[in-house]
């Protein structure tokens, strides 16, 4: 799994064998900006429909297994909560739970992997 | 204080292994043209374009990042490809040369490039760009490739009859073409890989090919 939104936009481009330059030319979008974005220099795109834009450029179907890690990371970029996690009325009650303890307890990397486990139904080994 | 740089002496024989070696590395070995930026890929290397960096840095290219990130001018990228991909080339080079000797200046911005400027003596940081020029020729115009591709153009130009200046322009611009350089970098390459040819370009063939307007070598700095 990418563990930022720089590498799983690269790690996709590459997944397609495509250049930054013919990913560019492809699409339409400024080289510079894209290798930024890239070099994770700059945040994601917050305005949706930019960051829609972009899923098509790296051929990234809306509504995917693969849309919902590109806009978690997108939203992780920004420092941010993806919007459509709030239509779940538990998380803006656990969120704040969430950094409490995570603030005040400093999370070891145990807990993070007890934590991941829970939420993935995978073992955390 | 940093101590000096220690700079590698390293033929132009041991150059061309080199990059013979890192060609096959990346199954580019029989590729024309090489592909530099799909090997800057799989390296891992990072290409950062950034507008008027030439104006801004007083350079068209430099590698960061403890050699991870290729930084290039936006409009060479987009508007001069044959020298942009020697830049890359020759940015490349730095990283499989001289990645090791350059880990004691952890170069990262103005202070630590001036700091690194300062530990090198003007011949030893001459002697980096010349081997980084060097390999970069070296990937990019294999010479067993390049060999091949002249005696192809030969036959098929001349014919068996003499090479006059304007079957050699043919072919030089041909060879530029199908590598994908400039005729500059193309001329400093046939001379060291093949004798025969280079012999034959007059100094009017070769004025012809680069004229006097046209700009030196890339300018690429480490930082």
């Amino acid at each position: 799994m990418n563990s930022t939104f720089a590498n799983f936009i690269k790690e996709r481009r590459l997944g397609q064998d495509l250049t930054l330059r013919q990913l560019c030319q492809n699409t339409g979008y400024d080289v510079a900006y894209i290798s930024r974005l890239e070099n994770g220099l700059i945040d994601a795109p917050s305005d949706i429909e930019k960051l829609k834009a972009l899923a098509k450029a790296y051929s990234i179907q809306l509504g995917s297994e693969t849309w919902m890690e590109f806009s978690d990371l997108a939203a992780t970029s920004r420092r941010s909560v993806p919007e459509d996690t709030y239509a779940n009325p538990v998380v803006p009650r656990f969120l704040p739970v969430f950094y409490r303890k995570m603030r005040k307890d400093k999370l070891t990397s145990e807990d993070i992997k007890q934590l991941t486990s829970l939420l993935t139904g995978e073992s955390a080994e | 204080m940093n101590p000096p740089l220690y700079v590698p002496i390293i033929s132009d024989e041991e150059l061309s292994q080199i990059a013979s070696a890192f060609l096959e590395k990346h199954s580019q070995s029989d590729l024309l043209p090489v592909h530099i930026e799909k090997i800057c890929d799989r390296e891992g290397v990072g290409l950062l374009i950034v507008p008027d960096l030439t104006s801004l840095k007083n350079t068209e290219a430099y590698i960061a990042n403890n050699c991870e990130v290729i930084v290039m001018d936006q409009n060479v990228f987009e508007t001069q490809v044959d020298r942009a991909r020697f830049g890359i080339a020759h940015e490349l080079s730095h990283r499989i040369l001289h990645t090791a000797h350059l880990e004691q200046f952890p170069i990262s911005d103005a202070d630590s490039y001036e700091a690194f400027h300062s530990a090198v003596s003007v011949d030893n940081l001459a002697i980096i760009e010349d081997q980084a020029y060097s390999l970069a020729g070296h990937l990019l115009m294999p010479s067993n490739l390049l060999n091949a591709e002249i005696e192809r153009l030969i036959n098929e130009e001349a014919a068996g009859n003499e090479l006059t200046d304007n079957i050699i322009q043919r072919i030089v611009r041909a060879l530029a073409a199908t590598f994908m350089v400039s005729a500059d970098a193309m001329l400093r390459q046939i001379k060291k890989v093949n004798n025969l040819l280079h012999q034959a370009i007059t100094d009017e063939t070769r004025a012809i090919l680069v004229p006097p307007y046209v700009r030196a070598p890339v300018i690429a700095s480490i930082r």
